[in-house]
């Protein structure tokens, strides 16, 4: 029996590498074929690549983070794109069977949909972020207030 | 022959079940049916981007779950989380949510005649979500519809 992968099977994965890391005072993690590099602040300015604040990103106020100084470089489909982070966590692989989707109604609002859905990880609830999602533009002010 | 007297047939009104909590300083309730739990006040997992009706998620045994405020949502003044403080599971058309509650008071059974229409005094958007108004221990609760509460929080689509 052949142990090569499919092209469908190895589009989706049974296990899911993800860098963990914290933003804006938010556990997050992301896929780790998505990320590029990580930056200290000096390297993001020379890389000429526009980073920016994850709260900014979602058009959320949140309490100023710890200024770690490191850029989380980010590529999607089409861009790529810089986040300021407040620190790294670990690296880890779940099986992709974990991964849960995000609870209505929080799923329809575009702020909450810049994350593809959630794990769970020592009790707690950690968000996946969407790097393609996470570069549409900011969700309207009423809509994240109401 | 002596005419036998039928005994008066008594129809005992057929009772719901409602789960009866506080907000505030009133007394509200949801239909008993669309309770699954009443789970502690778990931590709440922030979801930037979200509206300050749903500040996150919660961590229900491994399931992600949704937690509505239902003091933003009603329009009530804010209140701190206490020890007193309850999560209540709820789950309608096939949508599981958590709403948090000051505290659950009461599980009660009610006939039909009990429940009379929403005092005309509610505002327009609280009224929406109400199906009724009851008594419990003589004073007021107000009965919430679990969907209607789901609906007025979908953003409208642009």
């Amino acid at each position: 029996m052949s142990a090569e992968r499919s092209p469908a099977r190895a589009a989706h994965p049974a296990e899911l590498p993800l860098l963990l890391f914290h933003a804006a005072g938010v556990a997050l993690g992301v896929e780790a074929a998505a990320v590029e590099g990580i930056l200290d602040a000096e390297q993001a300015r020379r890389s000429g690549i526009e980073c920016r604040d994850l709260a900014e990103m979602l058009g959320i106020a949140v309490a100023p983070s710890p200024a770690s100084g490191k850029k989380l470089l980010l590529k999607g489909r089409e861009a790529r794109c810089g986040i300021g982070i407040d620190s790294l966590d670990e690296i880890v692989t779940v099986p992709t069977a974990t991964l849960q989707p995000l609870p209505e109604p929080l799923a329809h609002f575009r702020g909450p949909r810049t994350f593809r859905g959630g794990i769970v990880r020592e009790n707690k609830v950690v968000l996946l972020v969407d790097v393609d999602r996470l570069q549409e533009p900011a969700p309207a002010i009423d809509e994240v207030h109401q | 022959m002596e005419e036998q007297t039928r005994p008066e047939a008594v129809v005992e009104e057929e009772k719901a079940k409602f789960v009866i909590f506080s907000l505030h300083d009133g007394l509200y309730a949801f239909a008993g049916g669309d309770v699954k739990e009443i789970l502690p006040a778990l931590e709440v997992f922030p979801v930037p981007g979200a509206p300050q009706s749903v500040p996150g998620v919660i961590n229900n045994r491994g399931d992600i779950e949704a937690v509505i405020d239902l003091r933003v949502v009603l329009g009530l003044h804010p209140g701190e989380r206490t020890e007193r403080s309850r999560i209540v599971m709820t789950e309608k058309a096939g949508v599981r949510s958590g709403m948090l509650v000051d505290s659950v008071l009461d599980v009660v059974d009610l006939p039909p005649s009990s429940i009379k229409p929403p005092l005309a005094t509610l505002d327009d958007a609280t009224r929406k979500l109400v199906t009724g108004e009851t008594l419990y221990r003589d004073r007021s609760v107000v009965l919430l519809e679990v969907h209607r509460i789901i609906e007025v929080l979908r953003p409208h689509e642009r």
